[in-house]
């Protein structure tokens, strides 16, 4: 492992080579390297449940602050 | 000897040190350098160049977004692999905090650019998820589009040797070396074709490529390049250990993460590595 990877501000190494794990084949790629979105559902599930695991505060908006932003 | 034979050296001597060719010729070099190469307009005329996409980014989706929980940056594998609605709604966060900021031929130096640029805004980040990759380790000497760009000195002396660092320090004096790609696109474009613009999606992260059919987007040929082609993407450990350092400053935590490679990755991607290093 590199020794950046163990920077003491890294909370957590998520480095996973094998689509199995996950159930993934070929038709969730678009090719070796890039998922397409049906694949990228699964692997950001997994990875939101992750990160829940970590238990960490994440900043929520002020529902009466919240602005619907369109990036169009 | 007669002045008409040809093997005089007479006719070779200067009858007197004109310059004023000379003087016209840097001049010229200098309008150039000023008035085209130093102007940000000239680096992101065309926003889905290198340069100009980061300025899209920046201004169309950092600028308006009021509160970041969870930041992505990375390269396009992680653009693609991270969706910020639905991370949002695994979460119970907002759609709008999650950002994936991530980008074709996207670097650990263009994470740190990024950051760097944005710095008061993104410091207030929950988390912030880094995309790595193997190669991201691998040391190369030949300076992105974006290092020229973005680079102070001292990193262009520090970090590339030889005739790279050579060509950076001179390029950072006279920016016409640096620029002349973004002149030689903005040509294209002015003669051959209207301005490309990029196209960001409704979640903010940039469309590049259909979703059904696998085909590139017309417009988007310059970000739509493979990781494991011939122009393997050239990242530089430094630059990780800086954004970490940062990012400890601001109190961040960081989660570095890698998507899934498919089962054909392994080879593609050890072929890549063989034939560039």
């Amino acid at each position: 492992m590199n020794k950046y990877y163990q920077h003491p501000v890294v909370i957590e190494t998520l480095i996973d080579d094998s689509p199995g794990r996950l159930g993934l084949d070929s038709d969730n790629f678009f090719d070796y390297g890039h998922l397409r979105r049906s694949g990228a559902e699964i692997v950001t599930r997994d990875l939101a449940a992750r990160i829940s695991s970590l238990a960490l505060p994440l900043k929520k908006q002020d529902e009466k602050k919240e602005v619907r932003i369109e990036w169009h | 000897m007669s002045r008409s034979s040809i093997f005089s050296s007479e006719t070779l001597q200067l009858s007197g040190f004109r310059p004023y060719g000379t003087i016209v010729a840097f001049e010229l070099l200098l309008v150039v350098d000023i008035f085209l190469a130093r102007r940000e307009m000239i680096w992101v005329f065309a926003q889905n160049s290198p340069i100009g996409i980061v300025h899209a980014m920046e201004g169309l989706v950092i600028k308006p977004t009021e509160q970041v929980s969870v930041l992505v940056l990375g390269n396009s594998r992680v653009r693609d692999a991270i969706i910020p609605a639905v991370l949002a709604e695994e979460l119970g966060i907002s759609r709008t905090n999650v950002l994936n900021i991530s980008m074709t031929r996207g670097t650990p130096y263009d994470s740190l650019t990024i950051y760097r640029r944005n710095r008061e805004k993104l410091a207030k980040t929950s988390l912030l998820i880094i995309g790595v990759e193997d190669f991201s380790q691998l040391r190369t000497n030949i300076p992105s589009e974006r290092f020229r760009y973005f680079s102070s000195l001292a990193e262009r002396c520090e970090h590339f040797y030889g005739e790279a660092r050579a060509s950076l320090i001179a390029s950072y004096c006279w920016r016409t070396l640096d620029a002349y790609r973004s002149i030689r696109r903005l040509g294209k474009q002015i003669l051959f074709r209207p301005n490309q613009r990029v196209s960001i999606g409704s979640d903010g992260r940039v469309i590049w490529r259909d979703n059904e059919n696998a085909q590139y987007i017309d417009n988007s040929q310059e970000i739509a390049e493979r990781i494991y082609g011939d122009r393997v993407l050239k990242y530089d450990s430094w630059a990780l250990r800086e954004l970490l350092d940062r990012c400890a400053e601001d109190g961040i935590p960081v989660l570095l993460y890698r998507p899934p490679l498919s089962t054909a990755s392994g080879t593609a991607s050890g072929a890549a590595r063989s034939r560039h290093h």
